[in-house]
């Protein structure tokens, strides 16, 4: 596999200025010092490992629970807005251009098995339900399926009329879920195949759901709006928030405790399911993209500026 | 022989004519009084750039359309807590509208949170609303100033208008290059006054108690004025020169005539440098006002010179004219010799190519060309008139058996012990100044403005600034040129993205702004702000979308988009970090592989200061070896012996190495003020040398042992070198107090080397003497 094998040879000459000058432009992303505190958009974690993927094409591992961070090399300088791990070290990460990214090493090297840079649409989520089958998310309602490990990508129909930006993808109690652009939620209960439009409370734009572990549902959006569920999506009920900051990424931390953050340095704890949330603000002011559990039961903060961490509530 | 032949027909001419000389130099000096007066004082900043460089090229060649962002910035401070306060609030609006009215300000360019062209936006439902940051119905109670303070924070302007942690805010102005009432070129120097009088005087805590705001303002046009101040203290130094010059020459002569004589032809000297300056069309600059010290010293000390011969030959009872002859004829060709070995030693720094250095290296072997003439022609005439009193002789006996002991006690450097420990220590120095020298830098070492000194009202203020606020006062921009309409090439606009993110990972550079990072911040603005649309849009028009609305007066592209200047913010401008990060420049630019993209250095203060370090550095060994050589030279062909040239060149060398290690003792940098420092140090160092040596010589030909030679050398010429020196040494010592850091640099700089060299005259000289001639004149010993 010469991709495989070139990026393997880049990885063994990190900090070589002469390799990295050497590799063809636009082809491949450049490790930088810098790489941990640049723009990141999306993390995953599974079994001790954590990924985390942003702008020019930067990946991220971390084997400590998210305290340090190791850039690898990957074939593509793409904007990278989504990553998933799936069991045994195969992980996915998707992005602008359509790039779409392999890894069956636990992110140590990277593949690209799909790219599209003339449609102009970026993708901005990924999930996968098993090694063969798994989704790709992005704008203007593109939904790209894969049903053989990622060798072949199809389009899917979500709705007929649609071309809202599926912003995010996630699943929970069987179903899968997709918040969108302009106050859309879509839900489908056969691993993807159909989707139906769920009744929305709100005209804005959504940026996550997250389903939680007692089968409630949270979706969360622009200027600090956030609903919960508890019937698969068929009502919503809005929580206060206190923040007018727009909502990206939520995390189920376990035993009720549910952390939900934003732009602006938004951040948002729940101790009871879901049901009320306390609201603060971190003095950097910084987006966050995604969210991951701390060891010391704190919050690993992926954003603007990187990595960053956030202490537990009192 | 025909040099002497010349003297006494020059003798002659001179002294059977003293009417016309005396005539000639009055309506000279009338001249160049008036020429003089006309002199102006140019603050013109290009002077002090390398513009030869290829750097300075750039600089001048975008210095058009990018050089109108000259920003003042005025900061008030909340004395306690933060600024949202009435007070504060008050001041602030009340400071925001006399910067308003200032002259030469762009009015509708002036930015505070006052302002109604700050404004915050957010993105709702529908697209994005917008408002101004104090709403037009503001009051200041505690629910008004929450409004503004969540204002504030939509508007994004923390850091930059609004400290960081709340504690103060910015009232930012562009200045024009043309004021729009006078039509004239703006002066930046009125402009830094009225700030101090508007905007400081009524509103700093310092002078208005009970205000609740602090101060601090920063900008080129502050700089300038701050300088401009600084030098106007120059004429008190000048002063403080005088009198103490005035009053050893006294002390010296014991005549008050000759102490007349001795300064008036020295300020003749320097009158007649400013009297040129303004014929050449040369203004006077915070730099080469400095000059004319220099001249003075350098006319008093030759002045002194002339007394002494002229003293020695009273005192053998000649009357004066006889003795004014015979100090003319005597003093003509070493004194020329050492003259002439300044102003060549002064010419050589004319190499270097920045314009303030060669304007200092014409001035100066100006005035010393001109000393020439009234220290070795219109001295000795004037002594001729002179009548001394009954007891002069008795006087200069008294003295000379005060100082005889002494005289005698030192002249034992010459004996073979005291000599070999000399040349050890020497030697010893030398590897010592060796060691320490090489750590000398390049550049400048410490945080602020460099022509200031660190504690300064002006770097003080930056310093609250820069730690307050999210703003950088140390820029190296990098021009990237393209085509026009590059901004909206994707290929183009991702490799200066590349290039800005390759740069932001250069250790040393703290941020970096250009056009693809704002297009990239326009594009996710336009997709409801989401961070996962901060790209540069493949499509044309979506990117097209992205930076049409970035002015021009952001500095970031010119009017056809062709040139796009990529701001490195660094940590600091020290040399390492500059060369570090010019170097990751050409790397990049070596290498990028976007043929339609060049990567051009050099502007803003650290690009300058980066052409300026290649500059000197550059230039650091070739005016070494220029004025050495020049030195070199002119000893060969004044004493026709390698070895007399040995005995003048070496101390000169030691003390000059040694200047190197006392710079980096002292953190002062190589720059283009210390640059000619060493070249001047050794042009006017020669001269103590070139007199010991010729007088000593003249006794060791008598075959004299050395020690007697050189104790009689010292009892002719030894006062006045140690005179010189003292002088010398005391008449630049005063600049030591400047408030300009690169005045009181050269100050010190020069006080050491002119104080050292006269040391290593009369003590390295005599000793190297000792080992390289032997005790007695040898007739083929030369």
């Amino acid at each position: 596999m010469p991709v495989r094998g070139a990026a393997l040879l880049a990885a063994l000459l990190v900090f070589s200025a002469a390799a990295l000058a050497a590799a063809p432009d636009g082809e491949r992303s450049t490790l930088a010092p810098l790489a941990v505190r640049s723009l990141l958009l999306d993390a995953a974690d599974r079994d001790g490992l954590a990924i985390a993927v942003g702008e020019r094409g930067h990946v991220l591992v971390s084997r400590d629970g998210g305290t340090a961070w190791e850039q690898v090399v990957v074939p593509t300088r793409a904007q990278l807005t989504g990553v998933w791990i799936h069991e045994g070290g195969l992980a996915w990460a998707v992005g602008h251009d359509e790039t779409i990214l392999r890894s069956r090493d636990g992110g140590a090297t990277w593949e690209l098995v799909h790219s599209a840079p003339e449609e102009e649409r970026p993708l901005l989520d990924v999930w996968f339900a098993d090694a063969e089958t798994g989704f790709a998310a992005g704008a203007y309602g593109l939904l790209l399926a894969t049903r053989d490990g990622g060798s072949t990508w199809e389009p899917e129909v979500v709705a007929e009329e649609d071309d809202f930006h599926l912003n995010q993808i996630a699943a929970g109690g069987g179903s899968l879920y997709l918040a969108a652009e302009a106050g859309h939620l879509y839900r489908s209960d056969d691993a993807g195949r159909t989707w139906t439009t769920l009744p929305s409370p709100y005209d804005g734009s959504f940026f996550g759901v997250l389903p939680l572990s007692d089968g409630s549902i949270l979706a969360y959006g622009l200027r600090g709006n956030l609903f919960r569920s508890e019937d698969r999506g068929a009502s919503w009920a809005e929580i206060p928030t206190g923040t007018e900051a727009t909502l990206t990424a939520g995390r189920d931390l376990g035993a009720g405790r549910v952390a939900i953050a934003g732009l602006a340095g938004a951040l948002l704890w729940s101790a009871d399911g879901g049901r009320t949330f306390s609201a603060r603000e971190l003095p950097d002011r910084k987006a966050t993209m995604a969210l991951l559990p701390a060891r010391d039961g704190g919050l690993v903060l992926l954003g603007e500026g990187g990595v960053r961490h956030a202490e537990p509530p009192r | 022989m025909t040099r002497e032949r010349f003297t006494s027909w020059l003798e002659n001419l001179v002294f059977r004519h003293r009417p016309w000389v005396i005539a000639f130099f009055a309506v000279t000096t009338a001249f160049m009084v008036w020429s003089a007066s006309q002199l102006r004082v140019d603050a013109g900043f290009t002077k002090l750039l390398p513009l030869e460089h290829p750097y300075m090229k750039t600089f001048v060649q975008h210095q058009q359309e990018f050089g109108g962002a000259n920003r003042v910035l005025v900061a008030l401070m909340a004395r306690e807590g933060d600024i949202f306060t009435p007070e504060f609030f008050d001041a602030l609006k009340r400071a925001t509208d006399e910067v308003f009215f200032l002259p030469g300000v762009d009015r509708s360019r002036v930015q505070s949170v006052y302002t109604p062209n700050v404004r915050y936006t957010e993105v709702v439902e529908d697209g994005i609303a917008a408002g101004n940051v104090i709403p037009d119905d503001f009051e200041p109670t505690p629910e008004g100033l929450e409004q503004v303070r969540s204002n504030i924070l939509k508007a994004g302007i923390v850091g930059r208008l609004v400290a960081n942690d709340f504690s103060g805010a910015i009232i930012s102005a562009e200045l024009l290059e043309v004021d729009p009432t006078t039509g004239e070129k703006l002066d930046f120097i009125a402009v830094s006054r009225e700030l101090e009088e508007k905007v400081r005087r009524q509103f700093d805590a310092e002078f208005v108690p009970g205000s609740p705001v602090d101060v601090r303002m920063i900008g080129f046009a502050k700089v300038v004025g701050d300088i401009a101040d600084g030098a106007k203290r120059v004429v008190i130094f000048f002063l403080v020169a005088f009198v103490l010059t005035g009053m050893l020459v006294f002390v010296y002569s014991h005549s008050h005539k000759l102490a007349i004589i001795a300064l008036g032809c020295s300020v003749i000297a320097v009158v007649w440098q400013l009297g040129l300056l303004t014929l050449l069309g040369f203004g006077m600059d915070p730099m080469s006002i400095l000059v004319p010290f220099l001249i003075f010293a350098i006319g008093v000390s030759h002045a002194v010179q002339m007394i002494s011969a002229n003293g020695a030959e009273i005192f053998d009872g000649a009357d004066s004219m006889t003795a004014a002859r015979n100090s003319f004829r005597r003093l003509l060709v070493p004194g020329g010799i050492a003259l002439a070995s300044d102003t060549i030693g002064f010419l050589t720094i004319l190499l270097i190519e920045i314009r303030v250095i060669q304007e200092i290296a014409i001035t100066a072997s100006l005035g010393v060309a001109v000393i020439i003439l009234t220290n070795l022609i219109l001295i000795p005439v004037l002594l001729s008139y002179v009548k001394f009193p009954a007891d002069y002789p008795d006087r200069l006996h008294r003295r000379a058996a005060h100082m005889a002991p002494l005289w005698r006690w030192f002249s034992r450097v010459a004996a073979p012990r005291p000599a070999a420990v000399i040349v050890l220590v020497a030697a010893a120095l030398f590897a010592l100044g060796w060691w320490e020298g090489r750590k000398v830098q390049i550049g400048d070492l410490h945080k602020g403005v460099p022509e200031l000194r660190a504690e300064s009202r002006y770097n003080v203020d930056s310093a609250a600034i820069t730690s307050k606020f999210s703003i950088g006062v140390d820029i190296l921009n990098v021009i990237a040129e393209t085509r026009p309409e590059g901004c909206v090439d994707h290929a183009i606009m991702t490799t200066i993205d590349d290039f800005s993110w390759q740069m932001a990972n250069v250790e040393g550079v703290q941020s970096t702004i250009d056009l693809p990072g704002v297009a990239r911040q326009l594009n996710a603005g336009w997709n409801e702000g989401s961070p996962k649309w901060k790209v540069l849009a493949r499509n044309q028009s979506v990117l097209t979308q992205s930076v049409t609305y970035v002015p021009t007066s952001t500095g970031l592209l010119n009017s056809d988009c062709s040139v796009m200047p990529v701001m490195l913010f660094t940590a600091d401008h020290k040399a390492e970090t500059i060369a570090r990060i010019v170097d990751a420049v050409k790397r990049f630019e070596a290498g990028h592989g976007n043929p339609e993209v060049a990567f051009r250095l050099a502007t803003g203060n650290v690009g300058v200061m980066a052409a300026t370090n290649e500059a000197v550095a550059a230039a650091q060994f070739p005016i070494l070896a220029y004025v050495f050589g020049a030195v070199i030279l002119l000893c060969l062909v004044t004493f026709r012996s390698l070895r007399a040239t040995i005995c003048i060149v070496v101390p000169l060398a030691l003390v000059s190495l040694l200047s190197y290690a006392l710079m980096a003792w002292l953190e002062i940098g190589l720059k283009v003020s210390t640059l000619p420092v060493v070249a001047l140090g050794v042009g006017v160092g020669v001269d103590y040398g070139i007199y010991i040596y010729a007088r000593f010589r003249s006794f060791y030909r008598r075959k004299m042992p050395l020690v007697e030679a050189y104790r009689r050398t010292l009892e002719v010429t030894g006062n006045g070198v140690l005179f010189t020196g003292i002088t010398l040494a005391l008449g630049v010592a005063t600049w030591m107090f400047s408030p300009l850091k690169f005045q009181a640099d050269m100050g010190l700089l020069l006080c050491f080397l002119f104080a050292m060299n006269m040391v290593g005259a009369l003590v390295l000289l005599p000793a190297l003497a000792r080992w390289l001639l032997g005790d007695t004149h040898q007739v083929n010993g030369e």
